[in-house]
């Protein structure tokens, strides 16, 4: 079987089409000025919160099929890298069946919500970073930057489902974001395991971080800022291995991406900065 | 902004107007802004002989082609705004609310429900039940009262906005019948 596969490369049918990232960012369509303070927000009661919630969960169930797919592969790509721990290899396997188990529960539930396999695009960043030659930086960059988006995501659908009083909803995403703090912790043990000592492996690995989770602060909706409809779940975090130090640094670089998008406000930020569109019908 | 083609969207406005039952002599007139990326549609004037819209390109959008034009989905917004506008000016609908008025989201969910449900059964594709009954029961409850009156409005059992309104309040007061 071949090592390293490309993202051109993964299976998928014709139900599922691909949007490079850079197209979304070539939006250049802005909110207008009343729903950047609560349009955006994933509230039951609001007009679009639940219209919003759909596309959001088709975007969690790829996010698994490209979880379970990178977890595999960081198995399958290192097993005769005699650098890469056996029990490392071993995580990656108990994280595939969590993964596995995310994709089913995320199918049942975009079945509760009307919506279709294959209804909204898919984004292939979760397995592009999942791509990363080193392993350490692979764990770091999806184990703690994208699984910790995850972390974040879930508590935000999770309280979408208690705002709105839908049970379903609730336990299903209390159930995964037990996983995904597991899968966090994973990413910052290892990260602390395998760069004891080597201090420019280590540097590498904060920064691939810092990139993915730049890249990654959904044009600012995840954040910590008041208008971010996504919020950092601080309290999560910490049970899995963040400083506070670390939470401060992603919530300060999520508020820069939120400024530049235009979605809060801020005297000394760039203005010109890309936005994501975030459209519905 | 958007790779919207504006004749390509006349043709679809003309042939869902055809499958609707919009009045020809309706004078309908669709604004699509093309600078905001979300999907609300409102109207903007309302009368006897015609109606202004203004509609978000994001309503007619293609989810999975970003600033394209979905086809299916411009037939459901256009479908769902000109059952709204008959709806508006038939007499026996007796809806009482002004342009410019914000229905509460509970009762713009039931509207769109009912309007949804027809269009179901004329044929629109992209008018499926399982979308339009998450969006009602997140705003009227996840429990069986509201899903029998989900089933009324989306069959069309009603026939005016008094009917849509007592149906929804109805909810209110037997879940809390139920549960003391």
């Amino acid at each position: 079987m071949k090592k390293f596969l490309p993202v051109e490369e993964l299976a998928r049918d014709e139900r599922f089409v691909r949007v490079p990232i850079e197209e979304r960012f070539m939006d250049k369509r802005k909110m207008p000025e009343d729903i950047r303070k609560q349009g955006t927000r994933f509230e039951a009661q609001s007009q679009q919160g639940p219209e919003n919630a759909r596309g959001l969960m088709h975007g969690i169930m790829m996010g698994e099929v490209q979880a379970l797919e990178g977890a595999g592969r960081t198995a399958f790509d290192f097993a005769d890298d005699e650098d890469t721990p056996y029990e490392l290899r071993l995580d990656m396997a108990r994280q595939c069946w969590d993964e596995a188990r995310h994709v089913e529960i995320s199918m049942k539930l975009m079945e509760h919500m009307g919506v279709e396999v294959g209804e909204f695009s898919e984004s292939t960043f979760l397995y592009e970073a999942a791509c990363n030659p080193d392993p350490v930086l692979r764990l770091t960059g999806v184990n703690r930057g994208l699984e910790g988006l995850a972390i974040d995501i879930f508590t935000s659908m999770r309280a979408f489902g208690q705002d709105g009083g839908d049970p379903i909803m609730e336990y299903c995403e209390d159930f995964m974001l037990a996983d995904e703090v597991t899968h966090v912790k994973m990413g910052s043990n290892w990260l602390r395991r395998l760069t004891e000592g080597d201090k420019e492996r280590l540097d590498r690995a904060l920064e691939f971080q810092r990139v993915i989770d730049g890249l990654f602060s959904l044009g600012g909706l995840r954040g910590d800022d008041d208008e971010s409809p996504i919020k950092l779940a601080r309290d999560f975090r910490r049970l899995a291995g963040f400083t506070d130090e670390e939470i401060e640094g992603v919530a300060e670089q999520a508020h820069q991406v939120a400024v530049n998008s235009g979605l809060v406000k801020d005297g000394d930020a760039d203005e010109d900065g890309a936005g994501m569109a975030v459209g519905y019908g | 902004m958007v790779e919207f083609d504006g004749a390509r969207i006349r043709e679809i406005a003309e042939s869902v107007a055809s499958k609707v039952g919009l009045p020809e002599e309706f004078d309908l007139k669709i604004e699509i802004d093309e600078t905001v990326p979300l999907g609300r549609i409102e109207p903007i004037e309302v009368s006897d002989s015609g109606a202004r819209v203004k509609v978000e390109s994001g309503a007619i959008e293609d989810p999975k082609k970003p600033r394209g034009l979905s086809e299916s989905g411009t037939e459901l917004a256009f479908g769902m705004l000109m059952m709204r506008v008959m709806d508006w000016v038939n007499p026996d609908f007796k809806f009482d609310g002004t342009v410019g008025e914000q229905l509460p989201v509970g009762m713009s969910i039931a509207w769109n429900t009912y309007s949804a449900g027809r269009l179901s059964r004329l044929g629109f594709e992209r008018a499926r039940k399982a979308r339009y009954l998450y969006l009602w029961r997140n705003r009227h409850g996840f429990n069986d009262i509201a899903d029998e009156a989900f089933e009324k409005i989306w069959s069309g059992e009603p026939q005016s906005w008094p009917e849509i309104v007592a149906i929804c309040d109805e909810i209110k007061d037997q879940v809390a019948a139920t549960t003391g």
